[in-house]
């Protein structure tokens, strides 16, 4: 540090030409990040049993389980006033059945939403609750959701929706969880 | 630190520092306290920290609070009783390396402080807190340890308690510390470096005091009194006798009164501003002192605001200003200056924001003061890369528009050198 007795203006310090080159950098970096930049991230992944249920958020009609939802079609910049109550929700239909309304957690996009409906229709055959089990035993093998879950991501990552990086993260997920 | 011929490669590590975040790895979520407490992620509010987002709005309007907000409290069997189950804290921080061609010089000898390159780290280290504390008061406070430098230092800035509904009647009241310039746009939650500056050299940044506000119809109203003498000063009550434990936070019993009308015109939010108050002349060498008169000021503004898709948010403000009797006294001083702003959000990773600050010290220039400086005309460019929904980096150029003033009078005061600078870091909330 250095203080003078005068106010002479000094001709060093970075001066416009370093600025300007700064400004070169700058605008390389953005490009740089530009071209280099990942999909949006951050996913809900989303199954019910029964399946091929409609997902619906605050954006609107999502499609029908299984899927995965971008958060940013949870937590849209801008909506629609009208549409309000839905914000940071997902609203799960299916004809015979209740529907489901579920304010997302952070648990959720971690660990997913696994929702089950409760339906006034027969279950199709096949299903624990057409083979005879109770509701409360119409629980889903891991196995068999973890099968179904790892197929989603597949379809993700072969679709570009989510990088390489992103899948063996979620799948790591999928692995270890209980 | 004198300039040295390393300069060319402090650009290349500058130009590397900035080709950085482009190379970092992916993917997080951010969770500092109301994400924690709502268990939500910061972009339920943010459409790129700190911007806000239309809910981010709306959590802020609504008392920040979510209508599930009792869940999140203690549950002490006390229908009377609402505590956090823990201390909402929160902390921001931020760390900056810059290069500038501006100085500090004493305006009265004209000694001089050259640092063309600077680590400015930390910056800043807020402490933030908040919680609903019952159905319709909540409090809001940070403090800010070392700020721009001045360590040793801990500074409370915004520091309130808010009722949303007023004896029923739909107003609400905040009492405490807050900026005057919040009603039309937050500087906190701006996304460039650079700051709104025709709101500091307005004098309508922090203020303890009162503001009520309603919505009537499609009109948003603000109403509020201030001190005016800003967040700094109090003096001895002893005229009673001695020792009274007691303080004045204002000196004298005028208080600066202002309000904003708002409204939504098609996509666009416009505001009309107006504040009536008093402050001190300005007095001594190059204006430095305060004097001992109370002289008039008066502020008239319209702000403009919208947004494109949630993806482009731009903005405006215009500001114009009367200090009757500032300087000599049966002489009004009037200047004006404004800001134009846009932030665009490209993906979830970067941000590209321009600030364009311009003002015009108009009569107050050449009167051989320190006002002479409100002069401005500025461009500031903005790269944010996001890390993490809550960490991010920086990189801002800006450029000035504004001839250098040659010294002139007998004191140094004007724009005696350019403010261009180039400024890197890092900022984060957790």
């Amino acid at each position: 540090m250095r203080r003078t007795a005068t106010a002479t203006r000094a001709a060093d310090g970075p001066g416009s030409g370093g600025v300007a080159v700064g400004c070169v950098a700058l605008v390389c970096a953005v490009a740089a990040g530009i071209a280099g930049a990942e999909p949006e991230s951050g996913y809900l992944v989303i199954d019910s049993q029964p399946p091929a249920a409609s997902v619906e958020t605050v954006t609107g009609h999502r499609g029908v389980t299984p899927l995965s939802v971008a958060r940013r079609d949870l937590y849209p910049n801008r909506y629609p006033q009208q549409r309000a109550d839905l914000y940071g929700k997902v609203v799960i239909r299916k004809p015979g059945c209740a529907d489901v309304v579920r304010r997302v957690t952070l648990d959720d996009i971690h660990d997913g939403l696994h929702v089950r409906l409760e339906c006034s229709t027969p279950i199709p055959a096949g299903s624990a609750a057409a083979d005879g089990a109770r509701p409360s035993e119409v629980v889903e093998r891991v196995s068999e959701r973890r099968l179904r879950q790892l197929k989603v991501l597949q379809e993700l990552l072969d679709e570009g929706i989510i990088s390489a990086q992103q899948e063996a993260g979620i799948r790591r997920r999928i692995l270890e969880r209980q | 630190m004198a300039a040295s011929p390393d300069r060319p490669r402090c650009i290349v590590l500058i130009g590397v520092l900035l080709l950085l975040p482009a190379l970092w790895p992916t993917v997080g979520q951010a969770m500092p306290e109301f994400a924690r407490k709502y268990s939500m992620s910061c972009a339920a509010c943010h459409a790129a920290f700190p911007r806000l987002n239309q809910f981010g709005e709306y959590f802020r309007d609504n008392n920040m609070r979510l209508p599930n907000w009792r869940d999140t409290t203690l549950d002490t069997g006390d229908e009377q009783l609402a505590l956090p189950p823990y201390p909402p804290l929160a902390v921001r921080a931020q760390a900056y390396a810059q290069a500038r061609t501006g100085k500090s010089i004493d305006p009265i000898s004209g000694e001089t402080l050259d640092s063309s390159s600077d680590f400015q780290s930390p910056y800043l280290v807020k402490l933030l807190s908040s919680a609903p504390l019952s159905d319709h008061i909540t409090y809001y406070f940070y403090g800010i340890f070392a700020e721009k430098g001045g360590n040793g230092e801990t500074v409370i800035e915004d520091a309130w308690f808010r009722h949303d509904d007023l004896f029923g009647s739909g107003i609400g009241m905040q009492l405490g510390q807050f900026q005057i310039s919040d009603l039309m746009f937050a500087r906190e939650t701006r996304l460039p470096f650079q700051d709104y500056m025709v709101y500091r050299m307005a004098g309508i940044t922090y203020d303890r005091g009162v503001l009520f506000d309603r919505s009537v119809g499609r009109f948003d109203l603000g109403l509020g009194l201030v001190n005016g003498n800003g967040i700094e000063q109090n003096f001895d009550i002893n005229s009673p006798g001695y020792r009274r434990p007691d303080k004045m936070f204002d000196n004298n019993s005028d208080k600066s009164v202002f309000g904003r009308i708002g409204t939504d015109l098609g996509p666009v939010n416009v505001g009309l501003f107006g504040l009536s108050g008093e402050q001190k002349n300005a007095t001594g060498p190059a204006g430095t002192e305060s004097g001992d008169r109370d002289t008039d000021k008066w502020i008239a503004g319209v702000d403009v605001s919208g947004d494109v898709n949630g993806k482009t948010y731009w903005y405006a403000q215009y500001l114009w200003n009367s200090w009757q009797d500032f300087l000599d006294d049966g002489k009004d001083y009037n200047w004006w200056g404004g800001f134009v702003g846009v932030d665009h959000i490209l993906n979830e990773r970067w941000v590209l924001s321009a600030l364009y600050n311009l003002a015009d010290a108009d009569d107050l220039d050449n009167t051989d003061t320190i006002y002479e400086g409100i002069d401005i005309n500025s461009l500031s460019l903005t790269a944010s890369y996001y890390f993490m929904r809550n960490v991010k980096a920086v990189a801002e150029a800006n450029i000035d528009f504004l001839g250098e003033d040659d010294q002139s009078g007998t004191y140094y005061t004007g724009h005696l050198d350019k403010e261009y600078y180039i400024l890197l870091g890092f900022d984060a909330a957790f």
